[in-house]
């Protein structure tokens, strides 16, 4: 090999190691993992969420329905289980009539509300979704329809509260949030 | 009578070997230009890597130190609900406790709080039924010598919380719904 040729192959290496070197930077951005913070941030508030939802006490007009004392039910406890009970009719009877409505369409409007002062208003993307798993049934029936705030979580980075189910007359309620960034 | 001419000596390319001393000359101070060119790009690039790298550590470091303070103050059993000897509850509050917090924090600040929560802001917002914010603690970091504020970036972590309120209900706790806010200054 002459001396040029010697020349010419150092050339080529340096451009390789070159090309390597600015290659191995952007595998290392590429790479990197999502901030701790972020993660410990989605799993924590998405449980602590459902776990506050779920045991928040309801003050509103209407709720003692059927009751002839002043009755405040609890969300998970109370409304889920009659919302349970009696879902095949969402414009017709439930024990509790807070703000004159039937529990399963009371549910999701206050829940979003609920959800709407927290996590949305630190806009974050979520979908709640409460479902009704009864023995005779092969698939679960929803609720109410899934509350989603900025288009759910769809093809996202996402963590979930984890189910949270509550056994009732009418079978096993589940329930869980997903949240993303 | 003829003369004999001089004939110039040809190198490379057949060209007049000083001549193509010089495009040598020209060719090598092209290559080392262009080298040291790249050379200086890398080292423009490789330190504004570093210090992005090392400011992403310190919002990292930042956002660590917020986790650490959020999760004291959510299992601290001067605020959490407890009953007896029972566990604690989970992401719960007594809003009796929370109500008070705030002097006992303010009066033991130096013994004892400012070691755990260092520079920081901590509040609870109530959301359901009552629209209330409750502020439990807030050392904000001292204002430098020229009179600038002290700190450069705030790292705030939300966490939803169950308010339990055992005096409204006659058997029952009654539970709000609310959140709390840790805010820790860099």
């Amino acid at each position: 090999m002459n001396r040029k040729a010697q020349v010419e192959m150092i050339g080529l290496v340096i451009i390789v190691i070159l090309i390597s070197l600015g290659m191995l930077f952007g595998a290392q951005f590429a790479l990197k993992d999502s901030p701790q913070k972020k993660i410990f941030t989605r799993k924590g508030l998405s449980y602590s969420t459902v776990s506050a939802v779920m045991k928040t006490t309801v003050y509103e007009e209407g709720c003692q329905g059927q009751f002839n004392k002043v009755f405040t039910p609890q969300i998970g406890k109370d409304l889920l289980e009659d919302c349970a009970r009696y879902h095949n009719n969402l414009e017709g009877f439930s024990l509790y009539n807070c703000r004159n409505k039937h529990s399963c369409m009371f549910l999701q409007e206050f829940v979003t509300e609920l959800l709407n002062e927290t996590l949305g208003h630190w806009n974050k993307r979520y979908e709640f979704k409460s479902v009704l798993i009864q023995a005779q049934a092969d698939v679960p029936i929803t609720l109410f329809d899934p509350i989603i705030n900025k288009g759910g979580c769809k093809g996202r980075e996402r963590d979930g509260s984890g189910l949270f189910p509550i056994h009732t007359q009418a079978g096993l309620v589940q329930s869980e949030l997903y949240l993303c960034d | 009578m003829k003369r004999k001419g001089h004939k110039k000596k040809r190198g490379f390319f057949n060209v007049p070997r000083n001549k193509a001393a010089q495009v040598r000359l020209t060719e090598t101070i092209a290559v080392l230009f262009i080298f040291f060119i790249l050379v200086l790009f890398g080292i423009i690039f490789f330190y504004k890597y570093q210090t992005i790298a090392l400011k992403q550590q310190q919002e990292e470091l930042l956002g660590a130190r917020a986790i650490d303070t959020t999760l004291k103050v959510l299992f601290m059993p001067e605020l959490s609900c407890t009953k007896g000897s029972a566990e604690p509850e989970d992401n719960c509050f007594d809003l009796i406790k929370l109500k008070h917090a705030n002097n006992t924090f303010k009066e033991y600040l130096t013994k004892y709080y400012f070691n755990i929560f260092s520079y920081s802001r901590i509040y609870v917002q109530e959301v359901y039924p009552n629209q209330e914010e409750i502020i439990l603690y807030d050392k904000e970091k001292p204002p430098r010598e020229d009179g600038s504020q002290g700190w450069e970036r705030k790292e705030p972590t939300f966490f939803v919380i169950t308010l339990k309120d055992e005096i409204k209900g006659a058997s029952l706790p009654h539970y709000g719904f609310g959140y709390l806010v840790v805010e820790v200054y860099s």
